[in-house]
């Protein structure tokens, strides 16, 4: 069974993971490249079912370093299960880069021919 | 020939491409290493080479690029390299310098049978432009499928695009079953 509140640690190859539904928020940091990419994200679109029992409208706050080819399918996979759940309109992502960081644009841009929901794009201070 | 085991064989080809780059390109070697590679050694040996080119003064943008071909590099190999006569994933990579280039060279083990399957792919990458490129991997990306051992096929398309130069095959034949496979990414330093 999820648990309504989630906390991953991060790992050298996984980001870490809070889920809150009191503050209708999921946030994920770090980088991202397990082998296995389906078996760190699954259970997040569980966690995406579970929460959304709880809460009508979700935060998904983002600020990953690297992400390997079949994380970013996995990710994005999660993504449109939220959207799917929640509704595009009910959901904002805080897409966080830093300056020199072209490519996280490039993926969130990628990103957006699927996902439909708004996308504030945050720029980390040094 | 028939005296010597396939991780000699091996060996001696990692050996000779190590010596063939420096007669060539007169390059430096800035990593290599020869034999199985644990998940566990490739999630520490990625993370000491970005450290160490980031400490040797490359681009941020460079770096990251290395890093990610190494990520796919090394993850298809534990996926899809073959094992020798003893049973081992004997496989190896090496990162040589030079002033204007890196170059990647990640080796595994294929049956013979499968390589016409690999030069179909990769030929595919590089028949493309860039754009056709990029269209290849949005489409992969956005169908989302994902094989049970978690791969997505966008390992080629994606050393391709941070590479931005051609990838290649070379194919050095052991016995009837098996090959020693050595794929080349090339990535271009800058100023």
């Amino acid at each position: 069974m999820s648990q309504p509140n989630l906390h991953i640690a991060a790992t050298k190859n996984t980001p870490e993971v809070i889920g809150s539904v009191s503050e209708g928020l999921f946030k994920i940091t770090g980088s991202s490249f397990p082998e296995n990419s389906r078996k760190f994200y699954d259970p997040l679109v569980n966690w995406a079912e579970e929460s959304r029992k709880h809460c009508e409208q979700l935060v998904i706050d983002v600020e990953l370093n690297y992400v390997s080819s079949s994380s970013l399918i996995t990710f994005l996979n999660l993504l449109k299960k939220f959207q799917a759940l929640y509704g595009a309109n009910n959901i904002t992502m805080k897409w966080r880069y830093e300056e020199d960081d072209d490519d996280l644009l490039k993926i969130v841009e990628d990103y957006k021919r699927v996902i439909n929901f708004k996308v504030e794009l945050i720029l980390i201070e040094e | 020939m028939q005296n010597s085991s396939i991780k000699d064989i091996c060996r001696k080809r990692f050996d000779d491409i190590i010596d063939e780059d420096y007669a060539q390109f007169g390059a430096s070697v800035f990593i290599s290493h020869f034999g199985y590679f644990s998940q566990d050694f490739v999630n520490s040996v990625v993370e000491e080479i970005e450290t160490r080119l980031l400490e040797s003064g490359e681009k941020k943008s460079v770096v990251k690029r290395i890093f990610s071909i190494l990520v796919e590099g090394l993850q298809n190999i534990r996926l899809h390299g073959e094992s020798d006569e003893m049973g081992e994933q004997t496989s190896f990579f090496i990162i040589t310098q030079s002033d204007k280039h890196f170059r990647i060279y990640l080796s595994n083990l294929v049956y013979n049978k499968n390589i016409d399957k690999i030069k179909a792919r990769i030929d595919q990458v590089n028949s493309l432009n860039d754009d056709e490129v990029k269209q290849l991997y949005l489409s992969v990306l956005t169908n989302g499928i994902i094989s049970s051992k978690g791969g997505a096929g966008l390992g080629y398309i994606t050393m391709s695009m941070k590479s931005k130069n051609k990838i290649t095959g070379y194919f050095n034949r052991i016995d009837d079953n098996l090959s020693n496979y050595d794929l080349r990414v090339i990535v271009d330093r800058e100023q």
